[in-house]
């Protein structure tokens, strides 16, 4: 980790605000760049962890019990622990077994699988609120097992998780941030580079603020609509 | 790794150091955190028109920014916009996860609020209640149920941002975690050490809360209307495919 030199108050007593523009139109281009690495991480780790998410669904509900305990408390563990050391041990870790993964590469398993652990209990969460009696219903009709789940219970769960799965979203696209630990550019990074090298932090971190914030607050809006349009 | 293990045991004292720094945090952090979400929360909801219109724009802006972002900001950017405001690691440390995650619960707060029958302010206020009565002795008692698991999920986050002051060099589990590594070059052991360590952290918070759970006069009657409620459920095939369905909890992430 990156140990940070600190800007003493070199001229901080000249000017009590000392807002740059022409800095702050001098990193731009370089953080739109980095909002790109954001938004392909937060697209990646999403879809790995929508993904992973089925897979401990199933794990969570096999008939075998040691296998459903085990993947109880790796659920927990994972949730339960901060990303940040998940990261660190990845990165430092996967390459003593031979796993030479690009900081890239690194940051979206681990924050996919991280976020794959919030994604189960949202399909938990839904699949409990599916009525028995539409299991009872497809047992009825004759339906195997595995057409059940595929045209009974899967579509049902994604259609309620739909809002949660957003809230998911939202939180891996902030969680992103973290991958300035492995030096991953993005937005974060580039804007804690930019600061270190001119130990002008004021420019950077408030057009990186603005650019996360251009993205989550329209998202968080939709998000909350779809909950509401959900609740009825 | 076994013997890693054991070779960083002599690292231990680092580790207790960590993890004394990162409780420490932890407390302070979830112990201001909690009262300013509940304040905000129900200011959110109660106060003049303007004020909240205010706190929710603030709200906003804080959650839509991550917090290490938020941190950084208040650690390396406030200084250069307000004079004399170098904030020590420790002081931007808590008062970032503070105001960030009392922001953030408050959302959660106020949703919870929302959800409590109507009649039951509009009885407040038949009854002369203060304000303040009203709140303690009949809304919150009745939110307190449904809020003090959330405050549980809340306390963890709480736990997992801590790892992040390290950067602005507040020396917690995470930092000596990292002083371990270059120490003993050892990779896999410490970083394991201290992923037990969070998790039994984790652990502790979320049995504190279900003790405190099991010990408000609330959960009681909330578990007997629960039963209640479970009894009253229509039985056999068609009857419960017509009954409604009853309103899904999302789990929230933080």
């Amino acid at each position: 980790m990156s140990t940070i030199t600190l800007p003493t108050d070199q001229g901080a007593h000249l000017l009590a605000i000392s807002w740059q523009w022409e800095f702050a139109h001098r990193v731009l281009p370089d953080l739109l760049e980095a909002l790109w690495v954001t938004v392909r991480v937060t697209i990646f780790a999403s879809v790995l962890a929508v993904t992973a998410g089925w897979v401990w669904l199933a794990l969570r509900k096999t008939p075998f019990l040691p296998v459903r305990a085990a993947s109880w408390l790796m659920l927990e563990f994972i949730r339960d622990t901060p990303p940040l050391v998940h990261l660190f041990m990845a990165f430092y870790v996967f390459p003593i077994y031979g796993v030479t993964w690009s900081p890239f590469m690194v940051g979206v398993v681990v924050l996919g699988v991280h976020y794959s652990s919030f994604v189960s209990e949202v399909y938990r969460g839904s699949l409990a609120a599916i009525p028995s009696g539409h299991f009872e219903a497809a047992r009825v009709l004759g339906l195997s097992k595995l057409r059940t789940w595929w045209s009974v219970v899967i579509p049902q769960v994604l259609r309620e998780s739909l809002p949660a799965l957003g809230n998911v979203v939202l939180a891996l696209m902030k969680e992103t941030a973290l991958l300035v630990a492995i030096s991953v550019p993005v937005l974060m990074t580039v804007a804690q580079r930019a600061g270190s090298r001119s130990f002008r932090y004021l420019e950077p971190l408030t057009v990186a603020a603005l650019l996360y914030l251009l993205f989550t607050i329209p998202f968080g809006l939709f998000v909350r609509r779809m909950e509401k349009r959900h609740a009825h | 790794m076994l013997l890693a293990a054991i070779e960083s045991l002599e690292f231990m004292t680092l580790f207790e150091r960590g993890t004394r720094a990162t409780i420490r945090l932890t407390l302070i952090t979830t112990g201001a955190s909690i009262p300013l979400a509940v304040v905000l929360g129900a200011a959110r909801r109660t106060a003049p028109r303007a004020v909240r219109l205010l706190l929710d724009a603030v709200v906003e802006l804080i959650r839509g920014v991550p917090i290490i972002v938020f941190l950084f900001w208040l650690f390396f950017a406030l200084p250069a916009l307000v004079e004399g405001a170098q904030l020590s690691s420790f002081t931007a440390a808590s008062l970032s996860l503070i105001l960030y995650g009392g922001a953030f619960s408050s959302e959660m707060v106020r949703g919870t609020l929302e959800a409590l029958p109507k009649g039951q302010r509009d009885a407040v206020r038949a009854l002369h209640l203060s304000m303040w009565d009203g709140f303690r002795r009949v809304i919150l008692p009745q939110a307190m149920p449904i809020l003090l698991p959330r405050f549980a999920n809340h306390s963890i986050e709480m736990l997992k941002a801590s790892a992040l002051v390290s950067f602005v060099g507040y020396q917690e589990l995470n930092f000596w975690t990292t002083q371990v590594r270059t120490q003993t070059r050892e990779t896999l052991a410490p970083y394991l050490i201290a992923l037990i360590i969070f998790f039994a952290l984790a652990m502790a918070i979320s049995l504190f809360f279900r003790l405190l759970e099991s010990l408000t006069h609330t959960s009681r009657i909330d578990r007997i209307t629960k039963r209640q409620r479970r009894d009253r459920r229509p039985i056999g095939l068609l009857p419960r495919m017509l009954s409604v369905r009853g309103g899904s909890e999302s789990s929230e992430v933080q």
